[in-house]
């Protein structure tokens, strides 16, 4: 009896979520108020350009409305954009006028919007001045990972997946993750690391 | 790999890479946590909630998508039109050929006309035309022999054939 109860409210739970993503796939504004900010955040980590993030960010939302049936419930909403994204910073990688900026951009001081705002006092209560210059020194510790290091961290560290649904977004075994993380952790760690001592 | 699993911390107080990494992800501080995990936690949590911060503030000076999701609707369904366009002309050209509503051959009848009216515009004459053909087709009829066997002279031949045999009986 206990056992039927605790099924149905799985199930009703289950459908109540499935129509509350389907409302949020129908209403274009509705999925861009509620993804926008942490899809933005997560393509800026990446791609360090502000309009080209805008840019990647936009494409993803439409490109999800679009596909909006293509969307089976396997894995969250989130899961599925941020995947949609993934694909998307990748095209933009391999093209050359997002080389040319990368190469521009490397040789000098990260002075993106992003970067500025970790730089500055701010006014989060969390941000103590220590962290605030770590949290910094982590944002450019991220440049010199490869682009699967630095979406691996980001995906574990700061959007706080799993690695099952890392795995998924980056379509590639959990094993590999794996590698790549602590790849990148070693390399995150030495460098913050290096400079707080 | 494994010699770090046996000894996840060396006498320093420094974590293996792979214990940093594990460690780093819980939310709950550990009793042997280091200075250094501690502050790369710090690190991580303020970068989260800064950078989501900057986003936020981003996001919400961005335009409505309602826009440009029309607006890419539209492109989209532009081949299916074309291709439904392309559909409908062929069905209408087959159609028009297959019920025989004149094409090339409307030129055709219309150069045919003018001398079918010009035929016509004088139908007397047409008539007189007529009737002395007829008359001339008549009058070669009755001159000379009826019948051609008549003109070749073998319908006698064949009289005298028959008196022949019924002599012999």
């Amino acid at each position: 009896m206990a056992t039927t109860l605790l099924h149905a409210d799985v199930l009703k739970f289950a459908t109540r979520e499935r129509v509350s993503v389907a409302m949020e796939l129908d209403d274009i504004d509705t999925l861009a108020r509620n993804y926008r900010p942490r899809l933005l955040r997560f393509v800026m980590a990446s791609v360090r350009d502000e309009d080209l993030a805008d840019t990647i960010v936009q494409d993803a939302l439409l490109k999800a409305y679009r596909n909006r049936a293509g969307f089976r419930g396997d894995c969250s909403l989130n899961t599925w954009l941020t995947g949609i994204a993934v694909n998307l910073i990748r095209d933009h990688a391999r093209t050359q006028k997002f080389k040319f900026w990368k190469k521009a951009g490397a040789s000098s001081v990260d002075a993106s919007e992003m970067a500025n705002h970790l730089r500055s006092s701010g006014s989060s209560p969390e941000g103590t001045l220590l962290a605030r210059e770590q949290a910094l020194q982590v944002h450019q510790a991220m440049e010199e990972l490869s682009p699967n290091q630095r979406t691996v961290f980001l995906l574990r560290f700061i959007e706080e997946m799993e690695l099952a649904e890392i795995a998924e977004v980056m379509d590639m075994p959990v094993n590999t993750v794996k590698t790549h993380l602590h790849r990148a952790v070693k390399s995150v760690r030495t460098r913050v690391g290096g400079q707080r001592v | 790999m494994t010699e770090h699993k046996q000894n996840p911390m060396d006498s320093s107080e420094h974590l293996s890479d792979e214990l940093f990494c594990e460690m780093l992800v819980s939310q709950h501080r550990a009793p042997e946590e280091t200075v250094e995990l501690a502050e790369m936690k710090d690190a991580l949590a303020t970068y989260r909630t800064e950078t989501m911060a900057w986003a936020e503030r981003r996001s919400a000076a961005q335009p409505s998508l309602a826009a440009a999701a029309r607006r890419q609707h539209l492109w989209s369904a532009a081949p299916q039109w074309a291709m439904a366009a392309v559909a409908i002309m062929s069905i209408t050209v087959g159609v028009l050929h297959f019920t025989g509503v004149p094409g090339d051959e409307t030129a055709m009848d219309e150069q045919t006309i003018p001398a079918a009216a010009v035929a016509q515009a004088n139908p007397q004459q047409q008539i007189a035309d007529d009737n002395a053909l007829l008359e001339s087709i008549n009058s070669a009829l009755n001159t000379g022999s009826t019948l051609p066997v008549d003109a070749l002279g073998l319908s006698r031949a064949q009289n005298a054939g028959t008196r022949h045999h019924g002599s012999v009986e």
